[in-house]
């Protein structure tokens, strides 16, 4: 099966080590790992935004080479930086995210993220939760092949980090996939795949279940998992910060 | 958005029309007298003028636009950030000190000026600077280029510098040749052309520059484009006119109110409110006492000052909100 996605040895100079990465398409996808460990530079590198070398193809196609005509329909990225300083409407933001036109995908994303009493209003003026939630659907508006969200769980209340993983799991199709980077561990057991990016490498790359259970992740975190919690490793020293 | 678009521009041409013809009756008076100075009074004298208040408030607002749309931030503009003053110095040096007088050579040191001033205020606060690094960076580099400006015309080799550049660089459009303002205007109109054509990237400027470049536009070579045009379009413009102030800051800001927020797509009717503000702020220096003349850039900024201090509290309270 040829990949969906096909990374080829990107680099970030001082960021991120030489990665190799094969997302199939129908895959929900988790990225892990420390503050500073890679995660962000991983999903920028992917989305073509920034690399010093290698190249990230989807479909076959190096994703930097793609015009900006057909370039949101092949992979959308959503910073973890919720700021927005100009007052546009909500309903303007989303419809940003579409190469052309479409009131219909616009009011379908308004209903799936449950922003319809904030459509008319300026998205400058909203909380960062519901900032959020717009952002979001700006990033989802032209449907991509490959999604890439930059802590999207980040910010919300719990009705919204639940209602969030199941419109994730919407997101993903027999030819889309979705790569997430999030910090709460316990969470990717709503995930296909969990890759471990520490020290600007991918670390590991397990089933949920299979990561959860890992020398490498208690080792990498320095945590260690005591009855149904998790709790600061004794034996371990000071972490190791890049 | 269109609608007011088309409504902006009727705005536009009527202003001019006004103030090419205004006032209407020594005009009228010649026509029967002596038409033929009727004919230049109106090309050579009334025209350069018009075009000059039209064509340089357009560059205000739509440089303006384009510069708080790249820094996102809504108090960028050719003059806050140090880049008329830095315009001014370059024409004024080459005028003074390299002896230039050639308009087109003036006008080159005029944009290099507002270039360098812009890239040092970059290179100062940053792409993303906040709004009071911007501030801070831009009005030191525009107390640095005034001061750099009043040293050059001290020490200058004419001892009349002082008061040759006094009309000059206090912002004012008359007496200016057609030829003067076709060097200000033909590359400035060329800038605002292409800063058009960047009005999508701009928009999306809104949302960070990671999400303009995850969609296939490189943030740096944007970045590039909008200081080359807008140092163009501005420098050319200070060169035959001196530097005029708030005009920039304030366009924009009415035009975001048109376009719905969308910094990139108010660089349209941002231009066409900088040119009926230039008009009308250049027919009002008319009604000056007899004798004396108010250049037009002196009275851009009494009027502007009381709108801009209105914008920093709004912003103010936005931010403690």
């Amino acid at each position: 099966m040829t990949a969906l996605l096909a990374a080829r040895g990107i680099v970030i100079a001082g960021r991120l080590l030489p990665t190799d990465l094969d997302v199939p398409a129908g895959q929900l996808i988790a990225l892990i790992g420390p503050n500073g460990g890679g995660k962000t530079s991983l999903l920028r590198a992917l989305a073509g935004i920034e690399t010093s070398a290698g190249a990230t193809m989807i479909d076959g196609e190096p994703i930097e080479a793609v015009p900006p005509a057909r370039r949101a329909k092949m992979a959308s990225f959503l910073p973890a930086s919720r700021e927005i300083i100009w007052p546009i409407r909500v309903r303007d933001v989303i419809a940003l995210g579409l190469p052309a036109p479409d009131p219909g995908r616009v009011d379908e994303l308004i209903e799936l993220l449950e922003l319809q009493s904030l459509t008319e209003r300026p998205v400058d003026r909203l909380s960062t939760g519901e900032r959020a939630r717009v952002l979001l659907a700006r990033a989802l508006a032209p449907r991509p092949r490959v999604l890439l969200l930059d802590e999207p769980l980040s910010n919300l209340d719990p009705y919204w980090v639940l209602r969030l993983l199941e419109i994730l799991r919407g997101t993903v199709t027999a030819s889309s996939s979705t790569l997430v980077a999030l910090h709460d561990i316990e969470r990717i057991r709503a995930f296909d795949r969990a890759l471990l990016i520490a020290d600007g490498a991918i670390a590991a790359d397990l089933p949920p279940e299979e990561m959860l259970a890992s020398e490498k992740l208690a080792g990498t975190f320095q945590i260690e998992k005591s009855g149904d919690d998790w709790r600061v490793s004794r034996r371990a020293g000071p972490r190791s910060s890049r | 958005m269109t609608r007011a678009t088309v409504l902006l521009a009727f705005a536009l041409l009527a202003c001019a029309t006004l103030h090419l013809l205004t006032p209407l009756a020594p005009l009228m008076a010649l026509q029967r007298s002596a038409p033929v100075v009727a004919q230049l009074l109106l090309t050579e004298i009334r025209l350069p003028r018009t075009l000059l208040a039209l064509g340089y408030g357009f560059v205000l607002g739509m440089a303006g636009a384009a510069l708080q749309a790249l820094f996102a931030n809504p108090l960028a503009s050719p003059d806050v950030t140090g880049s008329s003053s830095g315009a001014a110095l370059g024409a004024v040096f080459a005028a003074y000190w390299l002896g230039a007088t050639e308009p087109l050579i003036l006008a080159g040191a005029g944009a290099t000026g507002a270039f360098l001033a812009l890239v040092v205020m970059v290179v100062l606060a940053g792409r993303r600077a906040e709004t009071t690094t911007m501030l801070l960076a831009g009005v030191a580099i525009a107390l640095a280029a005034g001061a750099g400006t009043s040293l050059l015309l001290a020490l200058a080799p004419s001892p009349f510098a002082f008061y040759d550049s006094f009309e000059w660089l206090m912002g004012s459009l008359i007496d200016r040749s057609l030829a003067q303002a076709a060097v200000a205007l033909l590359p400035a109109a060329a800038c605002c052309a292409f800063l058009a054509t960047r009005s999508r990237p701009l928009d999306l400027m809104a949302l960070g520059e990671d999400i303009v470049a995850s969609l296939g536009y490189d943030p740096r070579k944007l970045a590039l484009q909008v200081i080359i045009a807008s140092s163009v379009a501005v420098g050319t413009c200070v060169s035959v006119c001196g530097a005029i102030g708030f005009i920039g800051l304030l366009a924009p800001y009415a035009a975001r109110r048109i376009s719905g927020g969308h910094p990139g797509r108010a660089l349209l009717p941002a231009g066409m409110i900088g040119g009926i503000l230039l008009l009308v702020a250049d027919g009002a220096v008319r009604f000056g006492p007899p004798g004396r003349t108010i250049p037009v850039g002196i009275l851009t900024t009494v009027a502007g000052t009381p709108l801009f201090l209105w914008l920093v509290v709004t912003m103010r309270r936005r931010v403690t909100s």
